[in-house]
């Protein structure tokens, strides 16, 4: 028995004895609860404090006082979550300082703000239209987060080699990169982990080989046998059945509907090792989004990845892939959840009058965007390509009009240069498609 | 518990009632308060010796107060009369004396001796509590190109730490008075001890009262034993938990006061082979009964021998007919081979009584 009661970190609850008084441990988020809301004022001037992405600490934006970091770096050990509906409902709200929340009225995007900071252009789609909201209480507290390594400064350069490695761009686009301005946000996504286990059973068509190769070790595979089983090729649909147990860990999903998917995925390559735990100090000065993909929808999401992945597994299983009236039961086991937030800096540009998103890895330095193309230049460059070609199969029917032979062979060597140009073409045109529609 | 003064200098016995008696037995080391028409008999608890009469002034017992409380007895008649004779008939070659009349017949009313005590229990108590959650998970199939899911619960239980302070009066905890109660009601079950009301000088009746053999002191460690149990279970209703395993306390104890209680209790007995006395138990609120099942040698040697005789009749007849056939008529050689096979046959069968017997009581010697 302690020899100070209640021992620390225990509070009083109810008790359904007279007679007994019973404590129990604070939760987590009651212990941070506790904690009072984190006014970030610079011990020396008062001015406000914001995270320094350069070394993780706080640093006074007027007199350069600068607070070092305490990082606990918790890593892949960073504690998951069952699915219980009481789990969720028990997971705390708020985010344990005094935040607004911003509503774009263009994109309708949900970006939270700490009180300092008043924003004025919207990080998803550029717009200047956003109304402040009442902060919402009925999302889960992010418990882990990945804080930001990437500096301004790097994102700069990274974006300005991003921006001018393709002849297909246009000339002036890298002095946006130099005018962009940055937005480090912090992005939400769900991790899950699960076991999947699952048995299957399929026509699988074989072939002699085939069933050679799956029979090892009894290589005892003779002639008539096969006939009598099969075809006179030795071809025939042959019943098989497996079993596979495939555990993913940390399969992340985005919490966020405001940024592309396709953006994401070019971003991802996150450590989740380097996770620490939330601490409102990681939020000073930057943005955060809250989620607005639900853990429900979310889980559904990666339980359908999880699936497809166990399925592939059992038809990997198959001697061949040909196979038909496949079934498969599969059950989850050892289900669990985290909900963390993940670096990104955000920029918007506008060209023209298309606003471009480019996002950059926080942490990483990865970049994903949108870029615009300079489709007269690659009309030029196309034009320019097509003219030699031209010219020759112009010289080639001169010559072949003369009847002198030589002209046979430079329009063959006009028909290569065309096909060549052909490719180059559509090369060209699907980068350039791609590079647009990112 | 306390006892007073104007008793120790009195004649304790006084105090039950009129004519009691007191008597111990020389084999279980029993003592016994008793009714006059009760005196010298087998003692009911081991049936092994005559209970000898004790002198209350210099055989004085280790607690000698009338008991506060009893349970009375509530087992029906009949459901003693049908437990006894199911139970003497389940023997085959039972002793002489194994029969359901002599066994009613010599049914005793036996009050067994409790201790009661009420005590106010003060400390600290750490557990680990554990409250089941359901969990959601999927079950997923896959047929005839599509997916159908599956939404499934599993229970499980989550342990949390718990921790308390206690001030709570607990009564009527129980404790042994006497060395044998946990042996007695492992055979014949539990009592229930809610039933229990004022004992007065007539509820004794016709019954015999066993003495404590345990004091309060001697009893106490098992008192907190049993309290340490209900202190657990009610720091679990306090923690609205389900389970709760590791309980640890450190508890202070004050205002003990001890009141002791009589369970009812019928003993009854048959005598073996041997002559020794096989005690029957009876629960005397449920009618559960517990008894030593001895068959008789005896017996079983006198149905081997009954046996073994008509395997000599027949075996003369086989030697008979083997005479016949040799000199007379040749077909009565198939006769005697008839004759012999049953000979044999029966002769066999002569030991299956003492079989029986040997296994029957060394199979209960081994209980």
């Amino acid at each position: 028995m302690s020899d100070t009661f209640p021992p620390q970190g225990y509070v009083q609850t109810k008790s359904a004895v007279s007679g007994i008084e019973v404590y129990r441990p604070l939760k987590p988020e009651e212990l941070e609860a506790a904690r009072p809301v984190v006014d970030f004022r610079c011990p020396n001037c008062d001015g406000a404090t914001g995270y320094s992405t350069d070394d993780g600490g706080l640093t006074c934006t007027f007199c350069g006082y600068h607070e070092a970091p305490e990082v606990e770096i918790v890593g892949k050990g960073a504690q998951e979550f069952e699915f219980t509906v009481e789990t969720v409902e028990r997971a705390t709200n708020g985010w344990g300082q005094e935040r607004k929340e911003l509503v774009c009225n263009s994109c309708a995007a949900h970006t939270t703000l700490s009180t300092e900071m008043l924003s004025h252009t919207c990080p998803f789609c550029g717009s200047n239209a956003v109304v402040q909201s009442r902060a919402p209480q009925d999302v889960l507290r992010p418990r882990f987060l990945v804080p930001f390594v990437t500096t301004t400064e790097n994102c700069r350069q990274i974006t300005a080699e991003f921006l001018q490695n393709s002849w297909m761009l246009p000339n002036n686009l890298q002095n946006l990169a130099r005018s962009t301005e940055y937005t480090p946000i912090y992005i939400p996504f769900w991790t899950f982990d699960a076991r999947t286990t699952a048995s299957w059973r399929a026509e699988v068509y074989n072939t002699d080989a085939s069933r050679r190769r799956h029979a090892a070790p009894n290589w005892k595979w003779e002639r008539p046998f096969l006939l009598k089983l099969g075809d006179r090729e030795g071809k025939q649909w042959d019943w098989e059945s497996g079993a596979v147990s495939l555990f993913t860990d940390d399969m992340l999903v985005s919490g966020s509907g405001q940024i592309s998917l396709t953006l994401l995925k070019q971003l991802r390559g996150y450590r989740l090792s380097e996770l620490v735990p939330y601490d409102p100090t990681f939020l000073a000065g930057l943005s955060a989004q809250a989620y607005d993909v639900d853990l429900e929808s979310a889980w559904a999401s990666a339980r359908r990845s999880m699936r497809a992945k166990t399925k592939e597994a059992c038809l990997e299983q198959a001697s061949t892939r040909t196979t038909r009236n496949f079934s498969m039961n599969m059950d989850f086991s050892d289900e669990s959840w985290r909900y963390i937030l993940l670096p990104i800096y955000l920029a918007t540009y506008r060209y023209g009058d298309k606003v471009f998103q480019v996002l950059i890895n926080g942490q990483t330095g990865t970049i994903a965007g949108q870029r615009p193309v300079d489709w007269r230049k690659v009309a030029q460059y196309l034009g320019l390509a097509f003219l030699p070609g031209l010219l020759l199969a112009i010289i080639a029917a001169v010559l072949l009009a003369n009847n002198l032979d030589v002209g046979g062979f430079i329009m063959m060597v006009a028909g290569i240069g065309l096909i060549a140009w052909i490719v180059f073409a559509v090369t060209t045109l699907s980068k350039a498609g791609k590079m647009a529609e990112a | 518990m306390s006892e007073t003064s104007q008793i120790e200098n009195e004649k304790w016995i006084a105090a039950w009632g009129a004519d009691w008696v007191l008597e111990g037995c020389a084999s279980c080391n029993g003592v016994f308060v008793l009714p006059p028409e009760k005196v010298s008999q087998r003692c009911p608890v081991c049936g092994q010796a005559a209970l000898a009469q004790m002198n209350p002034d210099d055989d004085r017992p280790i607690h000698t107060q009338p008991p506060e409380l009893l349970l009375p007895f509530r087992a029906a008649r009949e459901q003693l009369q049908q437990n006894v004779t199911q139970f003497a008939k389940s023997v085959w070659l039972a002793p002489a004396d194994l029969q359901p009349a002599t066994l009613l017949g010599r049914l005793q009313p036996v009050y067994l001796p409790m201790w009661l005590v009420d005590v106010q229990v003060q400390g600290e108590w750490q557990a680990e509590m554990g409250f089941d959650y359901e969990i959601v998970s999927h079950r997923e199939q896959y047929k005839n190109s599509g997916w159908q899911t599956e939404r499934v619960k599993e229970g499980r239980v989550r342990w949390e730490p718990r921790l308390g302070r206690l001030n709570r009066a607990y009564n009527n905890q129980m404790a042994p008075a006497l060395e044998q109660q946990a042996e007695v009601e492992r055979k014949i079950g539990r009592f229930q001890t809610q039933d229990q009301q004022p004992c007065q000088p007539t509820d004794l009746a016709g019954a015999i009262v066993h003495l404590p053999n345990r004091s309060p002191e001697d009893a106490w460690n098992e008192a907190v034993l049993g309290l340490q149990t209900a202190v657990a279970q009610e720091c679990r209703q306090a923690s609205e938990a389900n389970h709760a395993r590791g309980f640890k306390w450190s508890p202070s104890f004050a205002n003990q006061h001890w009141t002791q209680l009589l369970l009812p209790l019928y003993t009854s007995y048959y005598l073996d082979d041997d002559n020794q006395a096989q005690m029957l138990l009876l629960h005397g609120q449920t009618g559960q009964l517990h008894g030593v099942r001895r068959a008789s040698l005896k017996r079983a040697r006198r149905v081997a021998g009954m046996v073994a005789t008509v395997a000599a009749v027949f075996l003369l007849i086989t030697l008979l007919l083997v005479g016949l056939g040799l000199t007379v008529a040749e077909e009565a050689l198939a006769w005697a081979g008839v004759a012999g096979v049953l000979a044999v046959g029966v002769g066999g069968t002569a030991v299956l009584p003492l079989l029986y017997a040997w296994y029957v009581n060394n199979a209960q010697a081994a209980k």
